[in-house]
């Protein structure tokens, strides 16, 4: 039974997903504000004016993993900043904490050299490997924050608590850190550390706030459809079992 | 010597061959004598040059960008020197006929955009660098207009075609008018046709006056883009009554423009090419109100900025741009058409606007709405929190003290450099609209002094972080080497954690237990002091045979150093009592390819997995064979991993979790919902178990002081963190207060 | 190549998908996983010959720090090395990693004992408003409520104040959060599925 309610909440989610991006047009979206997004998109423009870099940090989960989400947001969101930030004097890099992770971000990496014409220039280092453990990954990112000229740190994807390792490297170093995970722990650690922190699902948001596109921004809405329902079957259930109906 | 000439405007001293001066631009020359036919103003460009519009608007649509190569192929071959000046009252000619659509004042302000300008050739010059807009604008009119190729050729149905197409015109217009070019044209409409022209006829009488000095007819469907593309300043501003209903049908046939049954002898001023003229019956009048401001409201007449075609290597002011458009060839219908013999005050009534023309000639005019879609969109003003945040003064980097440099909101409605598929039109008044703002900010805020206030820098209490790593080191490390038992453990002991006992004591002897390291090398203090007692117990108890699995690439080796240390005291020897099956690769694919089948999966995923063969584990070829699964975690994703990926799998076996306290209380769930047997979570969850298991082996008990010390530091911390903050609050507020 | 790819990876997930639901593509599935661990497995040679690429380019390049990746290639290749030869259940091995591993990712953990409580001691100064205050409150008030007293524990803290701030508070608000994750996740994993998000070859 509950995997056919799983199935059909898949297909309503596809159908529904779809059918906003066909219909929908992406102007007449409206956003909330979200202050971790906002600072990000500003530091971002700071570190390509002021020609420092931007250090992406994926996260170390596998792409096999249930954290593949935030992971994957992280990806899209490296797209959308390697496709305007390669023309910075030091270009994005994106570190990971998990080989198949390293690669795909070197694709993406790529993929903004090839949009602005200069292939030639991407360099593979740029998309790295930090660490294969979650602690060996933030100690070998620490001194990145210090030594690459990074103006903006923005950890996207699965971390744990030793994110506040990060935060507290980028404060060190003057960085401003804009910390999105999926861990609640880490959240809640970010929340004290990071210069500004995203909370829950506002990290999946970043693309689409970034970037736009039907498709994002579809996505959104989908969420906040399903959310919508969610809370009603709970308050519903809650309901129920109050007057002992179940 | 060589003479000069002083220039009235500036008083500066200019070459008399200059026609416009080198300091201020003002034109040195009357415009009547001032055209030399042999200069060439115009160079052709090269085929494959990238310099035409085609090649700089990736935006544009196919048949602008053809309009915009051609003419750049086709005008400087067909440039030539002028019949006359337009000063002289000559015969009809066709330069002539266009210049008398000159000289009426622009109506309003609206200015060519610069997408269009990159098109056809001309490009908007700051005032003064072209030389004085009235100058300019007598240049234009009496040195005739430049006329895009797509407009010389009325009959060519392909332009006609495209140009309509692309227009981001009505749907329905569009098709009802591509239906009346392509059906021919009745014999109605070819007796509109003559009726209309015997109307030019009329109006053609007034041709030998001076064009300045003549009121233009009303322009009712002429957008503002398209006169300025042919440097006609006309009154756009013209009311519709009849005019609409009263424009020539041939416009738009071009069968019989080509068989030349609807030779035209007179185009009145400022009338609009036959492509884009639309059958009026066709075209729906907009609403006027839903027409930008600047087209509605009848704006004072202004000088039209001089232009130069685009794809000119030549500066605007090396050369006469009007004389350009009095040089171009003109199509036949054109050239043919006499001058009208009276001038446009006393034209027909079907061809001047009635009443509201007569008593203004700037009375607003509802344009069609095809023409309206193919205009600049209405600028989209700026709300309120986006100028407020547009303002934002920078405060750190190399852009400090600028004020609205940087966008600050993400760019969901500006892109940065990626161009949205969106009708062009909003995109670029957008875009000019954003960067005109942002100039303007700018260029005010170097103009007023601005106090920059320095933002207050949090910056890296290097001392307050050494005092608290000293005191945490150093009160921690007295507490362990002491090895006091001041704090006692908690007299209740969990749930979730008694529950965890129970699992334990139910596995039968010497049955197959799995054990899975799901934690990292940073965490082993904490997991193996929790799971030990528990483990210790079930050894101790049940002597089972083991299975030792990890998730992460050095759980194999953690697991090694657990058995090796926490449990040392078992005595359990590795290929006899237990077996270490490595690293399952994969995350949660592997879980789930390993509770579906253990035995294959573990020969694709780990070089280990020879050793489920080696006879440690007989029998135990599925998930639910085992006694019970023990998973060690310090991370709540492994947990809910192996709780979910194992439901179905291992059946009615035991799952009993040790979780760190992080991921211990997001587990709780799982236990109370039933999915878990019990779940041992931090030191706090392992008191009990150490308790029950005779306080053996004492890890809690070793580290309880220290955590409980740990723990009250913390919190004293916040406390006076918090206190003093407070106090700093006041103490800066007192005194504003008083 | 772009529409292989996506359509490799469109049926590849479709697959694994429908084998949770249908049981007779179950064997697929496990078939198309198995294949995906042997990926997982061979990008993790892929990456540490990345970290290796990373490190030498910093050797090469004399960079800040690039003695310190001399050390880290030496002990990689030493470690890789002699684990492949001896095992991991080797006394060697084992007293590798419990000597080096262990100690360096404690000390991180310690070391992010003092971070947090820096982070916590400082955050009023970062960002006062009334959710920093709530959230260092609740702080304050688990620690000093999972401890005990020399003298027994803090009765109300222990039976009832932690308790209600851990399952009902913070698993609460915890929930949400991994609902909304969830969510983010769904639509995250669906947008690779129908090929609207490439995460492979930049798409």
């Amino acid at each position: 039974m509950t995997g056919w309610v799983g199935l059909g909440a898949l297909l309503f989610s596809t159908v529904l997903l779809i059918a906003i991006a066909r219909l929908r047009r992406p102007s007449a979206a409206r956003f909330r504000p979200i202050s971790g997004l906002t600072s990000l998109y500003r530091a971002f423009g700071h570190s390509v004016e002021g020609g420092t870099r931007l250090i992406i940090a994926l996260g170390g989960p596998s792409l096999l993993s249930r954290s593949a989400g935030p992971a994957l947001a992280g990806l899209r969101l490296l797209k959308e900043i390697a496709q305007r930030g390669t023309g910075s004097d030091l270009p994005p890099l994106a570190v990971s904490g998990e080989p198949s992770l390293a690669l795909l971000s070197q694709d993406t990496l790529h993929a903004g050299y090839r949009a602005i014409g200069a292939p030639e220039f991407f360099q593979p280092v740029t998309g790295r490997v930090a660490g294969l453990t979650p602690f060996s990954s933030s100690a070998a990112t620490m001194p990145m924050i210090s030594d690459e000229q990074a103006s903006v740190a923005a950890l996207i994807g699965h971390f744990g608590v030793e994110s506040a390792l990060l935060a507290e490297a980028a404060e060190r170093s003057n960085v401003v850190l804009i910390g999105a995970t999926d861990d609640p722990a880490a959240q809640a650690v970010l929340y004290a550390t990071s210069t500004d922190p995203l909370v829950g699902e506002e990290l999946f948001a970043a693309p689409a706030y970034f970037a736009g596109g039907a498709m994002p921004l579809a996505s959104l809405t989908v969420q906040d459809v399903l959310r919508w329902i969610i809370i009603a079957v709970v308050l519903l259930g809650a309901a129920l079992k109050l007057l002992q109906i179940i | 010597m060589e003479d000069f000439v002083a220039c009235p405007n500036c008083g500066e001293l200019n070459s008399p061959e200059l026609p416009y001066c080198q300091y201020c631009q003002w034109r040195l020359k009357p415009l009547d004598d001032s055209w030399d036919p042999d200069r060439t103003p115009v160079k052709p460009i090269p085929e494959d040059s990238d310099s035409s519009a085609s090649g700089q608007e990736p935006l544009l649509p196919d048949w602008l960008r053809d309009a915009g190569t051609s003419i750049s192929r086709d005008s400087a071959p067909t440039i030539k020197p002028p019949v006359q000046p337009a000063t002289e009252v000559g015969p009809p000619a066709s330069d002539d006929l266009l210049a008398g659509l000159m000289h009426e004042q622009e109506p309003e302000q609206e200015r060519v955009p610069d997408w269009v300008a990159r098109i056809i050739g001309l490009d908007e010059s700051p005032p003064g660098v072209g030389g004085p807009n009235v100058d300019a604008r007598d240049s234009t009119a009496e040195q005739g207009a430049y006329v895009p190729p797509f407009i010389e050729s009325p009959a060519s149905p392909t332009g006609t075609d495209d140009l309509f197409w692309e227009a981001d015109a009505p749907t329905a217009d569009v098709d009802r008018l591509d239906r009346r070019l392509q059906g021919g044209t009745s014999s109605t409409e070819d007796s509109e046709v003559h009726e209309w022209l015997r109307k030019l006829d009329a109006t053609a009488s007034g041709a030998e006056e001076r064009p300045s000095q003549r009121p233009i007819p009303a322009i009712t469907d002429v957008p503002t883009w398209v006169t300025q593309m042919r440097g006609v300043t006309g009154d756009l501003a013209g009311p519709l009554p009849g005019g609409e209903a009263e424009l020539p049908a041939w416009l738009q046939d071009s069968a019989a423009l080509e068989a030349g049954e609807t030779r035209a002898r007179s185009t009145p001023s400022g009338e609009i090419p036959a492509e884009t003229a639309p059958e009026p019956p066709l075209i729906s009048t907009p609403d006027l109100g839903s027409k930008p401001p600047e087209v509605a409201s009848p704006a004072a007449p202004q000088p039209t900025p001089p232009s130069v075609p685009a794809f000119s290597t030549e500066s605007l002011d090396a050369f006469d741009v009007d004389a350009v458009f009095e040089s171009m060839h003109m199509p036949d219908w054109l050239a043919d058409v006499p001058q009208p013999e009276q001038p446009p005050e006393q034209a027909p009534p079907s061809e001047v606007p009635s009443e509201p023309a007569e008593e203004s000639p700037m009375v607003p005019v509802d344009l069609p709405s095809w023409v309206e879609a193919m205009r600049p969109a209405a600028r989209e003003k700026s709300g309120p929190a986006e100028n407020r945040e547009e303002g934002r003064l920078e405060q750190v980097g190399p852009l400090l003290g600028l004020q609205g440099v940087l966008p600050a909101v993400p760019a969901v409605t500006r892109p940065l450099n990626k161009p949205r598929p969106h009708a062009m039109r909003l995109e670029a008044t957008e875009q000019h609209d954003t960067h005109a703002r942002l100039l303007e900010e700018m260029l005010a805020a170097e103009t007023r002094p601005l106090a920059i206030t320095a933002g207050r820098a949090l910056g890296p209490q290097r001392v307050l972080r050494w005092a608290l790593g000293a005191i945490l080191g150093l009160t921690l490390s007295a507490a362990l080497v002491g090895k006091g038992t001041i704090f006692p453990f908690p007299s209740t002991v969990p749930i979730e954690s008694m529950a965890a006992v129970r699992g334990v004591e139910g596995v039968p002897p010497d049955a197959h237990v799995l054990l899975v390291f799901d934690y990292e090398p940073a965490t082993v203090g904490e997991m193996e002091a929790t799971a030990a007692s528990l483990i210790d117990h079930l050894l101790l108890l049940k002597h089972p045979r083991l299975a030792l699995i990890s998730t992460s690439p050095t759980g194999s080796l953690l697991a090694e150093g657990f058995m090796s240390t926490a449990v040392a005291a078992r005595g359990y020897v590795a290929g006899t009592q237990y077996v270490n099956l490595g690293y399952l690769a994969g995350g949660l694919t592997g879980v789930r390819s390993f509770a579906g089948d253990p035995t294959q999966s573990l020969s694709a995923a780990s070089v280990l997995g020879r050793a489920w063969d080696a006879g440690v584990l007989p029998g135990t070829e599925r998930l639910s064979d085992f006694a019970a699964i023990i998973v060690l975690t310090d991370s709540l994703e492994s947990g809910r991993v192996w709780i979910e990926q194992t439901a179905a799998p291992r059946g009615s076996t035991p799952l009993i979790l040790v979780a760190s306290s992080q991921a211990g209380p997001m587990l709780l769930p799982y236990f109370e919902s039933g999915q878990v047997t019990g779940i041992v979570a931090g030191l706090n969850g392992a008191a009990g178990p150490e308790i029950m298991n005779s306080g053996l082996p004492g890890y809690v008990r070793r580290y309880w002081d220290g955590y409980n010390i740990g723990l009250y530091m913390g919190f004293l911390a916040i406390l006076t963190a918090g206190a003093w903050r407070a106090w700093r609050l006041y103490s800066e507020r007192r005194p504003e207060e008083i | 190549m772009y529409i292989v790819a996506l359509i490799f990876a469109a049926i590849g997930g479709l697959l694994v998908l429908a084998g949770y639901f249908f049981a007779p593509l179950g064997e697929l599935q496990r078939l198309i996983l198995d294949w995906a661990i042997i990926v997982a497995g061979a990008a993790m040679l892929v990456g540490i010959f990345n970290l290796v690429l990373v490190h030498a380019t910093r050797i090469q390049s004399r960079a800040k720090g690039s003695s310190y990746s001399m050390i880290l290639l030496l002990a990689l290749f030493s470690t890789f090395v002699f684990g492949i030869m001896l095992g991991p259940d080797n006394p060697g091995i084992r007293r590798l990693v419990n000597t080096v591993v262990v100690p360096a990712e404690s000390s991180l953990m310690a070391l992010l004992a003092v971070s947090l409580l820096y982070g916590s001691v400082r955050l009023l100064q970062r960002r006062l408003n009334l959710m920093s205050g709530v959230f260092l409150a609740t702080a304050a008030l688990m620690l000093i409520a999972s401890a005990t007293l020399p003298f027994g524990e803090i009765g109300v803290m222990s039976t009832f104040v932690r308790p209600w701030l851990q399952h009902v508070l913070a698993l609460g608000g915890a929930r949400g959060l991994l609902i909304g994750v969830a969510l983010g996740t769904l639509l995250t994993g669906i947008r690779v599925l129908i090929g609207a998000d490439r995460p492979y070859q930049g798409g």
